[in-house]
């Protein structure tokens, strides 16, 4: 490095100790070097001791500014601003925990109804619990989140009586006569002391009672859409058969479509038992190359639970109507009773055909196959006329970029009462910072 | 800096203005010679509201002069580009003292013609190293430059500088 380089460092003192000392050795036998360091001390000490000092002024007013000047926030947190991003969190909130919360409030209810009908079923009188947990399960059923269910109290098991018995007073009286294990005649005004024969019954009616709504095993009706592709469509289908009758299934149907004298395709329908659906599905996977596999259930738990409970109760029901035949002498109320015991029975009848479908369906497990042949993938052509191709997938895609530049434009559009005020406050607010 | 040393951690605007009684007046010096005595004032308010908003960020790793000067640096770019206009050259007192005269063999009214002549970069290291007082580390820290930077700058500007004077005594021979 040249010695002159460093010469003004070292006028300032602001070099190391190695070069300070390498510099005051060269300056020993360089008059020339002397020269120009006492130059430039000259040059330093003049500018120091000779520059312009202004008088200071301002000194209050900058004060006065400091304390008047209190943490400036951010623009975004100034004014009109500030509400317009509370209301936005506020809005952000609610769509964000609003689902949770309902879904949440959901399920309690859901808890309450079925803990509020074991209570119902516990403190009213047999009948009307009876009654009431065949119609509240049915209720709830249909509608688990409507609020204030439970019936856990008389007044509530009366309404839904009310609502079961379709509100005719005449008929409700006549269901409460049936309905009673007392006589006819005690009803009227005798007293409600028991016979054994009553004790039988609410032993019965108590068995009911206590049987769960909802049963414990899930019941699921299962299905299988399958689509492969074999080299041979009657040996796979064939194979598949094999499959089904391996697996203690059946062939529910089985068709075939020829295309010039070969066997083009063939669906199956398979009942295979539950427990052995999920093999039976991925042997029939690798009979060829799957080209669609969709599974699904539907849930029907629910519905066999409901079907099973209203056939109890109706096959309690007639019973009654069946010993109230017995004791009526009157030839009107033989036939009124006789209506109503036919009646009931039809719909045990209905009700029973109704769970053993269920059940059937939940028992098999439903496979619909489609077999069809491997075709030879076909070269695509190469085009000679590249230029009119070209020209063509230009124009589409411009038409498509012309779609999304509109399709975005609506959205901007229909959108703006959202955006604008946020756009036209920001804006505002960086103009009054900018000012 | 001892407003700041005292200040722990809760420095508030009762702070702030312990700090601008007690370096105002380098503030303000530094802010006329670099934007003249008209912008003055105004530079070196904007400086200390500046240092308000800011004072929560020092972290003391500079001196709090050195600090201050850095933001009136950036203050004074800013006026500078908001009036248009160049930065006033680097002037000394109209009367030196007559001991300076006898011993100096410099001529004072050669050395304020060299100074009008340095370019804004060497102006300001000298400013800042000669006038201000901060050494080679201290400027760089204001400047935002290495401190190569300035030692380079600083030995160009005396170059120019003796260069002009030997001009100078030449053409008045």
């Amino acid at each position: 490095m040249n010695m002159r380089d460093d010469l003004k460092a070292f006028v300032d003192n602001e070099l190391s100790e190695a070069d300070r000392t390498r510099i005051l050795k060269e300056l020993e036998n360089n008059p020339e070097l002397q020269a120009e360091v006492i130059e430039l001390r000259q040059m330093s000490r003049m500018i120091r001791e000779e520059a312009w000092q202004p008088e200071p002024v301002g000194l209050e007013r900058t004060l006065r500014a400091l304390d008047g000047a209190k943490p400036k926030k951010p623009w975004w947190m100034t004014g009109p601003l500030q509400l317009v991003a509370g209301a936005a969190c506020v809005a952000l909130a609610v769509v964000v925990f609003f689902p949770v919360f309902a879904q949440s409030k959901a399920s309690a209810k859901n808890l309450a109804f079925r803990s509020a009908n074991a209570e119902a079923a516990a403190s009213m009188p047999m009948e009307d619990a009876n009654r009431s947990l065949d119609y509240d399960a049915k209720k709830g059923m249909d509608s688990q989140a409507e609020a204030g269910w439970g019936g856990g109290n008389a007044p509530a098991a009366g309404k839904a009586e009310q609502e079961r018995f379709g509100g005719s007073p005449k008929l409700r009286q006549d269901q409460r006569i049936l309905m009673s294990p007392e006589s006819p005649a005690r009803s009227r005004g005798g007293s409600p002391s028991p016979t054994p024969g009553d004790s039988a019954k609410m032993q019965e009616r108590q068995d009911l009672r206590f049987q769960p709504t909802f049963a414990n095993v899930q019941l699921e009706v299962k299905t299988a859409e399958l689509a492969i592709e074999v080299a041979d469509v009657p040996k796979g289908q064939l194979q598949a058969e094999a499959i089904a009758k391996d697996v203690k299934g059946r062939i529910q149907s089985s068709s075939k479509q020829d295309d010039e004298g070969q066997v083009a395709s063939a669906r199956l329908t398979l009942r295979v038992p539950v427990a052995s659906f999920q093999t039976a599905v991925n042997r029939i996977r690798k009979l060829g190359r799957v080209t669609g596999d969709t599974l699904s259930s539907d849930d029907v738990t629910v519905q066999v639970a409901d079907t099973e409970a209203r056939l109890k109760v109706l096959r309690a029901e007639e019973n009654q109507y069946a010993a109230l035949m017995k004791s009526t002498k009157k030839v009107s109320e033989v036939l009124e009773v006789k209506d109503k015991l036919g009646q009931t029975r039809q719909e045990i009848e209905s009700m029973d055909a109704t769970r053993k479908a269920l059940r059937g369906q939940a028992a098999e497990s439903t496979i619909n196959l489609e077999i069809r042949a491997k075709q030879k993938r076909q070269e695509p052509v190469q085009s000679t006329n590249w230029s009119n191709d070209t020209f063509a997938e230009a124009v589409t895609s411009l038409n498509a970029v012309g779609r999304k530049l509109g399709g975005g434009a609506v959205y901007l559009y229909v959108f703006a009462p959202i955006w604008l005020p946020v756009a036209l406050v920001s804006w505002w607010g960086f103009r009054r910072r900018v000012s | 800096m001892q407003a700041v040393t005292n200040m722990g951690n809760s420095r508030d605007v009762k702070d702030i203005g312990a700090i601008a009684r007690e370096h105002y007046d380098m503030v303000y010096r530094f802010c006329a010679r670099r934007v003249g005595i008209d912008a003055a004032a105004d530079t070196a308010q904007e400086t200390f509201l500046t240092a308000q908003r800011a004072l929560a960020n020092f972290r003391g790793a500079s001196s709090l002069s050195t600090w201050l000067l850095g933001i009136a640096n950036n203050e004074c770019r800013r006026m500078s580009r908001k009036r248009r206009c160049e930065p006033p050259t680097l002037e000394l007192t109209e009367t030196g003292s007559a001991e300076h005269h006898e011993e100096t063999i410099i001529n004072r009214h050669a050395l304020q013609q060299a100074l009008a002549k340095l370019t804004a970069e060497h102006r300001e290291v000298v400013l800042l190293h000669e006038v201000e007082g901060l050494s080679y580390e201290e400027a760089a820290v204001v400047l935002g430059i290495p401190v190569g930077t300035v030692k380079s700058r600083l030995h160009h500007a005396f170059s120019n500088l003796r260069k002009s004077l030997s001009d100078y005594q030449e053409g008045v021979r």
